[in-house]
């Protein structure tokens, strides 16, 4: 209650009292109705009846649910959660939980199609040397290009199939030049069981037989997984390399393949043109011995005529080398077991590894979309809580203005 | 429902219905004398009870008394009533709306001349005046419903009634 005496004035004291005595009292009618109100706990009929025209949006807020801020913003953070949920694992069901065989698949494609020299664009290559149709891009030539891809039998698959429509592409070789002289060099890596070992040996030297190949080296090894597999050296025709090749990674689990291509035309080239110029030379001591007359000139054009043989003999060999290397490739074929064993059951299995992978996945797909919903979200909460701030802030300050001009 | 609301002044608020009780009619005076208009005083002292009963959850008895709050709420419904008739029809003086809130007062020559006097006051003086003598507010709870500091409430006060005076003082000579 007031304390009238701290007004120190008896005057204003006696005009308090007199305030007090005469304050507005409610209605007798008015205090009836809101004392139902409150006992029916402010019914809807009261509110639906009660003046409306001074109910704020916020009072409909609180009539229909509840306390707004209590309410609206966990059901709006809550809702706002199950959208970003529902992002993430429709994203997640899209690029993630099915990625396994679009990533792989890709994957492979780009190393296929980036590794021109590799594998596949060597089929290209392999189908124009057999046509006889030998061309290579000078951009490749020279400098031997490598590829090595690590892949599974599953991989390989989808890559052959994507491999098709590129073989009939140009690729890496231009038509035109028909006198390239190209060197090759394969290295091939199968897997298997142990037990399979052996016939996978014999069915190595029967591909090389049937491509009219030559078996250098060759050895094979029993024992457990690891330990047991095959070392082959082979050298295949280069005209029948692309279907050895092929019937080769087709006896067992291909794990790698390794192919290195070298033109070597200009050394060809430069090399015959050696050799015919020491022909030629030959042919002018000859000539020249025939015309000796002195036995001094004849000692020394012979002398001459044994060098320039020689030499031409060192070309010959020289030249012989490297057509050999362009019409018999070095093939290394390397049986393993154990390790990567890539079977279709042993592919088709999800293990604990798969899981994480894909849980990563999942959290990496999650905390981006999180971060997208974010980098939405903030500066959208940013603005309302600045129309927020400035609406409180304009209506306190018409309320002020409210009370002093009135 | 609406249990718990402890106050630092008068009896014990245990609920909404405690608060209710307490504050009914000096609530109602607080709004009618700022607003001087019988049918808006009742609408907004209505309007202050639903809302607090609407949010009596959210009530922190640590940030004050459970009157000073609902004060709070009353005064603001009052000024959004001052506002919307600033827009729409300003309202400078109503001796009848003031006459209707003062009937029972007519018979006393000077309790009328109060009753022009303070129509006759700006809206701040005259909220501070209902604030501290109609509903009985100390100048804590007048501090916390006003946002004025405690010290400032006292002054503003003393300055009001002596201006209440000096209008009754014309008032009565008018008369």
């Amino acid at each position: 209650m007031a304390d009238f005496n701290e007004l120190n004035d008896p005057e204003l004291e006696a005009l308090a009292v007199a305030l007090r005595e005469n304050r507005p009292e409610p209605e007798a009618d008015f205090a009836e109705k809101l004392d139902t109100a409150v006992a029916d706990h402010f019914p809807k009929e009261w509110t639906d009846d009660a003046n409306p025209g001074r109910r704020s949006f916020s009072d409909w807020l609180t009539r229909h649910f509840g306390n707004a801020r209590q309410v609206l913003l966990p059901a709006t953070a809550g809702l706002a959660g199950i959208l970003v949920v529902a992002v993430v694992v429709g994203v997640g069901m899209n690029g993630g939980g099915s990625s396994d065989t679009n990533s792989d698949s890709s994957v492979a494609s780009r190393e296929f199609s980036a590794g021109d020299s590799g594998a596949v664009s060597a089929e290209p290559e392999f189908e124009d040397r057999a046509q006889g149709n030998e061309s290579f891009d000078s951009s490749a030539g020279g400098a031997a290009a490598n590829s090595i891809e690590k892949l599974s039998s599953k991989q390989l698959d989808q890559a052959d199939v994507q491999v098709v429509p590129a073989s009939k592409s140009p690729g890496v070789y231009a038509a035109g030049t028909d006198d390239r002289k190209v060197a090759y060099e394969t290295d091939i890596t199968l897997g298997t069981d142990p037990d399979n070992v052996q016939d996978v040996s014999n069915d190595i030297v029967g591909v090389v037989d049937d491509h009219d190949g030559i078996v250098l080296d060759s050895s094979v090894e029993d024992g457990p997984a690891g330990q047991a597999g095959a070392d082959f050296s082979l050298m295949i025709p280069s005209a029948q390399l692309e279907s050895a090749v092929s019937d080769l990674s087709g006896l067992a689990d291909l794990r790698s393949r390794n192919q290195e291509t070298e033109d070597i035309t200009a050394p060809t080239l430069t090399v015959e043109d050696s050799l015919r110029d020491s022909r030629a030379r030959v042919d002018s001591l000859v000539k020249e011995l025939s015309e000796a007359t002195t036995d001094e000139d004849r000692a020394r054009i012979e002398d001459e005529l044994a060098q320039e043989r020689r030499q031409a003999a060192r070309l010959s060999t020289r030249l012989n080398k490297l057509e050999r290397r362009a019409s018999l490739t070095p093939v290394s074929v390397v049986v393993e077991t154990g390790g990567d064993t890539s079977s279709d059951e042993d592919d088709s299995a999800w293990g604990v590894g798969d899981a994480f992978d894909d849980a990563g996945r999942m959290l990496g797909v999650a905390a981006g979309v999180t971060l997208i919903a974010l980098a939405i979200a903030v500066p959208i909460g940013l603005v309302l809580l600045i129309a927020l701030a400035l609406n409180r802030a304009w209506v306190r300050h018409s309320r002020r203005r409210a009370l002093e001009d009135n | 429902m609406l249990e718990a609301a402890p106050t630092d002044t008068g009896p014990q608020i245990r609920n909404f219905e405690d608060l209710y009780r307490q504050s009914r009619d000096d609530l109602y005076s607080y709004v009618a004398g700022l607003l001087r208009d019988r049918v808006a005083a009742e609408d907004v002292t209505a309007l202050a009870f639903e809302r607090a009963y609407r949010k009596w959850e959210k009530f922190d008895p640590g940030r004050g008394t459970a009157r000073g709050w609902l004060f709070g709420i009353a005064r603001n419904a009052a000024l959004d009533e001052l506002r919307k008739r600033k827009r729409e029809a300003p309202l400078t003086h109503d001796p009848a709306a003031a006459e209707s809130v003062m009937d029972a007062s007519e018979d006393l020559e000077r309790q009328a001349t109060v009753t022009e006097a303070l129509a006759t006051l700006p809206a701040a003086d005259r909220e501070l005046i209902s604030l501290k003598f109609y509903a009985g507010l100390n100048n804590k709870e007048i501090a916390g419903v006003t946002e004025i500091s405690p010290t400032n409430v006292g002054t503003r006060i003393h300055r009001a009634m002596t201006k209440l005076r000096d209008a009754c003082q014309k008032e009565a000579d008018h008369g």
